[in-house]
């Protein structure tokens, strides 16, 4: 990367060129890359509505949403369906096929509990407000615990892939990456969740940090 | 005087980038309709884009007639006036340009240009076009529903585009952010495998800095376009919502046809926020590409190596990342805070820093290059004739004091079109001249062609020029008719009807570029493989049109940059980036 700094482009190679990237590894490497890029864009999606949050707190008439514990029992799931998928790929760097099975398919029942869980919460939600979705900060939660929910939904297409792999492989080439790259999905939507939640569904934090910034 | 001939020596090894498995069609709907191929994609968005952009063309000959000739033309009311402002807007801010500039050239140059046989996912490639096609499908569906398409204005200012007076403030504007989503999504698609194809399947020997300025140009835009989007994608999703459900994220307390608005507590401004925080990279997700095809062309036909270009890949990248931190010049009359203006009066001056340095090392490119005035060179000397005219008075528009008194008039008509809309099209008309030939192995027509260039440039001046005098005369932008007004003299009417009568000729060459295009496709002269004698790779590919795969057996090893034309003491005028160096002598001492 250094050298985009210190290359002389007009002068022609006179000696070897290193070696390029051949065919499984492009596809290898695309996938990781691609799954980066993508999530660098879900986390700029998941900032500017914690932003926009931010911003419309700044308000006098900021009332916030009511809290739900269920959340607390969604995020267990949600964590303990990460680990699974770390389990599953520390096993699969093993060879151990049973266990990655296991893991892999106690991730996604994991991932269902926690969907569900979240859907309970909506539930919760509206008995509350009374269907009355004009307070700005039920509408957030909406949105933001909606589209977390369909990234996690979007990326059980992947980790249903991943199983069905798994089931119908004996051996365990190439699925060590489609586990990877599962368990990287998941560590990072678990961590957007944790910020998420914490900062603006549980308790008062998002306003306490915004004091400490000076903006209230 | 030294011949560089194709002939490996053995200064450097030959090729051995490995093959990537490729998928080959079994039907006709698999290789012309649902194809993989990048090449293909690429031409069904441009195909797409261009449609949907002669909509636009109509409705903007639309809006000059009224404005020409107030109270002749019966069918155009103030709704419908509304209606074509906003959609000619979007329509050629992101449906045709955008899409054009990225699905269009991206797909097509990408892989030819970093030697690689095509998109690394060809599957989500094509997936991608059709989410694209769909989010045009729904933009057009949206003139034929009751209430007709949104007459909010491109910037889809919310309350008013939901509020009952303003036209399709129902199904239009659900129909515009569905429609705005559906194209972000597949974007994403696309945008993905710009940038992993252009990261990681490089050909042996393609370092970053030696890749094509085009390259850069759309590597940088789609990178914007990924971050940039998605504040649109969520703003769309919170207006829906504020339509649907009755949320209140940017709709405050407000009394509308002479009740109580269902909302209480929203807030207009988060939305122009979020807006602009999309709206000013996206003036950029277009010019980056046009900024880089245009270095190309000028290099090529000046037959000279671009001035300065590893300041031209830094200034790309620079105006990229400063691009996220200007938008709230757009929203000096919105209120803010006068610290914010000043702040943001600041960054929009030093983004003009490295756009200058771009301008200053297109014109030391052209200075004392071997100029041939084909037609791609016509179009960027255009180009750059526009785009410093547009630049100049986005500095005026930069300032809050200036831009204040300027705002919501015809300046800022202007300016935008000069800037973001004619000099991109000028570079869009030059790439597709000077690609042509490879993209269908036949000439266009060259009679036609300057027809079309002088028709566009003479034409597009004698639009937008006085559009400035007409704004600094205070005459408002978004009016259905400025008649009855007191400040303004007849002199002032004068001037629009010249403007219109000068917009339906410009719009008619563009009908003849099309059937130029088209009809030169079947019946062109055949074109040789490297007719303009370039040095990239997509010239030097085994077949023209290049096959799928792209290029023959082994794909191409790259030993220089792309920009050697006039190297001294070499005989041919340019060294294609394939061409082995023969000895170190033969390049350094001579």
């Amino acid at each position: 990367m250094s050298s985009i700094f210190t290359e002389q482009p007009w002068i022609a190679d006179t000696g070897p060129i290193a070696p390029a990237l051949s065919g499984s590894e492009i596809a290898l490497n695309s996938r990781r890359s691609a799954l980066k890029v993508l999530l660098s864009v879900v986390s700029i999606f998941f900032l500017l509505m914690i932003v926009a949050y931010g911003g419309r707190m700044l308000y006098q008439d900021w009332r916030p949403t009511p809290q739900i514990n269920l959340l607390w029992a969604n995020t267990g799931m949600l964590l303990l369906s990460s680990l699974c998928l770390q389990g599953a790929l520390m096993w699969a760097r093993e060879g151990r096929m049973q266990w990655v099975k296991s893991g892999l398919v106690a991730a996604a029942v994991l991932t269902v509990l926690f969907l569900a869980g979240q859907l309970a919460a909506w539930q919760q939600l509206i008995t509350m407000v009374l269907g009355d979705f004009s307070n700005p900060s039920v509408g957030f939660f909406f949105m933001i615990t909606g589209i977390h929910g369909l990234h996690m939904a979007g990326g059980m297409v992947a980790l249903g892939r991943a199983i069905r792999r798994a089931f119908s492989s004996l051996h365990l080439s190439g699925i060590e990456h489609t586990v990877a790259n599962c368990a990287l999905y998941w560590h990072y939507l678990l961590g957007v969740w944790l910020v998420v939640f914490g900062l603006l569904f549980t308790g008062n934090n998002f306003e306490i940090l915004l004091r400490i910034c000076g903006f209230i | 005087m030294e011949h560089i001939a194709h002939d490996e020596t053995s200064f450097v090894r030959p090729a051995e980038v490995g093959e990537m498995e490729l998928y080959h069609p079994k039907t006709w709907l698999g290789k012309y309709v649902f194809s993989q191929d990048a090449k293909t994609i690429a031409i069904q968005y441009a195909g797409t884009a261009i449609a949907i952009g002669m909509v636009a063309l109509v409705l903007s000959w639309l809006m000059r007639l009224q404005l020409a000739w107030p109270n002749t033309f019966t069918f155009i009311d103030p709704a419908y006036y509304l209606q074509a402002v906003t959609m000619h807007g979007m329509i050629m801010v992101v449906y045709l340009l955008t899409a054009l500039f990225l699905g269009g050239f991206g797909n097509y140059l990408i892989p030819l240009m970093v030697g690689a046989r095509d998109m690394v996912f060809p599957w989500l490639n094509m997936i991608s076009f059709w989410v694209y096609f769909t989010a045009v499908l729904l933009l057009a569906a949206s003139f034929f529903v009751g209430g007709g398409s949104t007459g909010a204005g491109w910037t889809l200012y919310p309350p008013q585009a939901i509020l009952p007076g303003t036209p399709g403030s129902k199904a239009g504007i659900l129909l515009m952010l569905a429609s705005l989503a559906v194209f972000i999504i597949g974007f994403t698609m696309g945008g993905l495998n710009y940038v992993v194809t252009i990261l990681q399947a490089r050909t042996r020997g393609m370092t970053l800095m030696r890749m094509p300025l085009t390259i850069w140009g759309i590597f940088v835009a789609t990178v914007l376009a990924l971050f940039a989007f998605p504040a649109l994608f969520v703003s769309a999703i919170m207006m829906s919502l504020d339509v649907l459900l009755g949320t209140s994220f940017f709709m405050p307390a407000i009394m509308t046809m002479g009740s109580e608005s269902e909302h209480v507590g929203g807030n207009p401004l988060l939305f122009q926020h979020l807006f602009w925080f999309f709206g000013h990279p996206e003036v950029y997700i277009v010019a980056l590409p046009a900024f880089g095809i245009v270095s190309d062309l000028i290099s090529v036909h000046a037959r000279k190596n671009i001035f300065g270009y590893r300041m031209m890949v830094w200034a790309i990248v620079i105006i990229g990342a400063l691009s996220f931190v200007v938008w709230a010049h757009h929203m000096y009359v919105s209120g803010m805070n006068p610290y914010f203006g000043f702040f943001f009066a600041t960054t929009t001056l030093i983004i003009a820093v490295p756009t200058a340095l771009k301008v200053y090392n297109w014109v030391l490119t052209l200075w004392q290059g071997n100029i041939h005035l084909t037609v791609p060179m016509l179009f960027s000397i255009a180009f750059l004739l526009f785009f410093i005219n547009g630049g100049m008075t986005g500095l005026f528009l930069g300032n809050a004091s200036v831009s204040m008194p300027l705002s919501d008039t015809l300046f800022v008509v202007a300016h935008f079109h000069m800037v973001m809309a004619v000099a991109p099209v000028m570079v869009v008309c030059g790439a597709i001249y000077h690609w042509y030939p490879k993209i269908t192995g036949r000439w266009y027509h060259e009679g036609m062609a300057r027809f079309h260039f002088w028709v566009t440039f003479v034409g597009s001046y004698l639009v937008f020029l006085p559009m400035h005098y007409l704004g600094i005369m205070g005459v408002p932008r978004r009016y259905f008719e400025i008649t009855g007004t007191t400040f303004l003299p007849d002199s002032a009417h004068s001037v629009n009807a010249s403007i219109t009568i000068a917009a339906l000729v410009v719009g008619f060459a563009q009908l003849v570029f099309l059937y130029n295009l088209i009809v030169s496709a079947f019946n062109g002269k055949k074109a040789p493989g490297n007719p303009w004698n370039a040095t990239t790779l997509e010239w030097q590919t085994e077949h023209t049109p290049p096959e799928h795969g792209n290029f023959g057996k082994e794909l191409p090893c790259v030993y220089r940059w792309a920009y050697d034309y006039s190297v001294p003491g070499i005989e041919d005028d340019f060294i294609p980036q394939n061409v082995p160096p023969r000895n170190r002598q033969t390049e350094v001492v001579q």
